[in-house]
């Protein structure tokens, strides 16, 4: 990185910081605090409730996705629009006329304190070890790429985030969430324009774009239904709705954005602004993957992107073999190119035996690099090069577009798109450091350790709450980046209970004679069903996105059926 | 202010353009797709 890419990166820091810290005047009682007194514009939330779902390795990864799988996994998304408009008509409408802070309170309300507790200790659990893995994911991939000191890429994305959201509150959280959104899809916007640029003279866009249709990168919907596959329009659809259905409706570092909104109606518009705009935003972040893809068919990239693994090859005993493996890929990308380049040039007459030259061309890098994985596994001993998505080895692909941006990019966009990776890092690490200090001062402190406090005492329990976390998740972080595969551990603990929380709301609302002993029962057994669906061979395989309806099914069951041996079949309703 | 049930009746004309505009989103990532890797 050049001078002036640094002088961006650190004028943005600079900017955001200041900025919540302009907040700190407005967060001086707990409401305040956490709920902004329930005064924010639509927009503004709608803003940060996307900005709070973008972290830094959803834009880097899937951005990666886009390069080596294509546009497949805008289907995820696909269950978000239903998502909002089914929480809008349900559980918004029941959190602002109880008033909660938390989404947790309403499950005192409806069922009892024990529910309540549980909900709010497993999302304690999930997201403040999730929040250390926010900032560690793109922390590991920052400093690999720019050389920085891995202790200190952490410290700077969580340290500053930290201390504006633990002063400022949630006002703090959600404007600069709104000039983050800025950074990002002006980074995104500025790196499209670039990579069409660079594209070669005699290659127009639309020409880019049939040979990016040529190698499969352009199909964004698979109508087959195979649960094995992750990302289809079904598992989007179905898997997805029940997942954005929990973490919209559930997730109290998303609840908690929308309880900020002036109205009911207010908080409504902003979930139904992430659902219009989220989907075409996803899928630009995945054709900036897609044309960083065509870039690298007429520029060489690299034989692996994850340079740090490339290095320890190179200085075993097998950096023979690698570099002659390196000079077998440049000949194999040197037919490519040519292959690509006639590919583009074809007519309808000469297309099919274009197509034919470029599928075998590709074929070819392909196997290079998947030899080049197999010998970085053997020296590292990392099993992840075992996996391959598209024709990339897993592992590289997080690192794909971080080293488009620093080697191609011109100087002043290098700094604006890492600024960018590091708002969408900090503007997530807030919304949940934020969420994180809320559920532990209302749902533990203040309901059950000191019910009678002043409103300043919690204010100040609050701010300590917030710093608490930010260096939980900065200790986190740290001993997460020494351990590869605690990372996945994490993620996966977490999808353990999403279905199975929204099972317990689904139950609240959905089931008239379902009691506090019930929903407790339920959600365990959710819980379990989905941790044994998700670890047993034979269905390991299926995409983790039908995890989701399964603990809503399997809490709504067993917590109504426990829920009627409880009471005898009498209603019970507390 | 609005009464309740014209708030209602927008929200419901809401809810319906926010379905309506994914179908057209998924319908034109589809034909984008198709058109392109004819």
């Amino acid at each position: 990185m050049r001078t002036f890419d640094w002088l961006v990166v650190a004028a943005y820091l600079v900017w955001i910081v200041y900025d919540g810290l302009k907040r700190t005047k407005s967060a001086n009682e707990v409401e305040g605090y956490f709920l902004a007194n329930r005064s924010l514009p639509w927009w503004a939330v709608g803003l940060s409730v996307m900005a709070t779902q973008l972290s830094a390795i959803t834009l880097v990864g899937a951005t990666g996705q886009g390069y080596a799988d294509g546009m497949r996994f805008v289907q995820f998304y696909f269950g978000l629009p239903l998502a909002m408009v089914i929480l809008s008509v349900t559980l918004v409408p029941f959190f602002y006329r109880a008033r909660v802070f938390t989404a947790y309170e309403y499950l005192e309300r409806r069922f009892d304190l024990k529910t309540r507790t549980l909900a709010s200790v497993l999302f304690l659990m999930s997201r403040g070890l999730s929040c250390g893995v926010i900032i560690a994911a793109p922390s590991v991939i920052l400093s690999i790429i720019l050389g920085w000191n891995l202790t200190l890429t952490i410290l700077a994305i969580g340290l500053p985030t930290a201390i504006y959201t633990m002063l400022g509150g949630v006002q703090a959280v959600t404007w600069t969430d709104v000039k983050q959104m800025a950074v990002i899809v002006g980074g995104l916007v500025a790196a499209v324009i670039a990579l069409i640029v660079g594209l070669p003279h005699e290659v127009g866009i639309s020409q880019a774009l049939h040979v990016a249709g040529a190698a499969g990168r352009l199909t964004a919907v698979d109508f087959r239904f195979d649960l094995n596959q992750t990302y289809t329009f079904w598992s989007g659809l179905i898997g997805g709705l029940f997942l954005m259905l929990s973490y919209f409706g559930c997730d109290q570092s998303q609840v908690q954005r929308y309880l900020t909104a002036k109205s009911v109606d207010e908080g409504r518009h902003s979930l139904l602004m992430s659902a219009f705009v989220k989907i075409p935003l996803q899928a630009l972040v995945l054709l900036t993957g897609v044309l960083v893809f065509v870039f690298y068919l007429f520029n060489q990239p690299p034989m692996l992107f994850n340079r740090e693994h490339a290095d320890k090859v190179r200085k075993s005993v097998r950096a023979g073999e690698y570099a002659a493996l390196d000079a077998d890929f440049s000949r194999a990308f040197e037919k490519r190119r040519e292959a690509t380049t006639a590919l583009a040039a074809s007519n309808e007459d000469e297309r099919a035996a274009a197509r034919q030259a470029f599928d075998a061309a590709g074929a070819e890098v392909k196997g290079i690099r998947l030899r080049a994985a197999e010998i970085v596994r053997d020296v590292t001993g990392d099993d992840r090069y075992k996996q391959v998505t598209g024709d990339t080895p897993t592992p590289d692909v997080n690192y794909v577009f971080p080293t488009f941006v620093t080697t191609r990019l011109p100087m002043g966009l290098v700094g604006l798109m890492i600024a960018a990776i590091f708002a969408a890092a900090m503007s997530s690490i807030a919304a949940e450091l934020n969420s994180l200090a809320t559920s532990t001062v209302i749902d533990i402190y203040r309901r059950m350790i000191r019910p009678e406090g002043t409103d300043a005492h919690y204010l100040r329990v609050s701010r300590l709450a917030t710093g608490f976390w930010g260096l939980f998740a900065c200790a986190v972080a740290t001993f997460a980046t020494g351990l590869g595969s605690l990372i996945e551990v994490v993620n996966r603990f977490g999808s353990f209970f999403y279905g199975s929380l929204l099972g317990v709301f689904v139950l609240a609302i959905a089931v008239r004679r379902a009691n506090g002993t019930g929903a407790f029962v339920g959600l365990l057994a959710g819980i379990a069903a989905v941790a044994t669906f998700a670890l047993h061979p034979s269905t390991k395989g299926v995409s983790f996105l039908w995890q989701n309806p399964l603990g809503v099914i399997v809490v709504v069951a067993v917590g109504t059926v426990a829920s009627l041996a409880a009471t005898g079949g009498n209603v019970e309703r507390t | 202010m609005p009464s309740a049930d014209a708030s209602d009746r927008r929200m419901s004309r809401v809810y319906l353009l926010a379905i309506v505009c994914e179908a057209v989103v998924i319908a034109a990532l589809w034909a984008f797709g198709r058109v392109f890797s004819s």
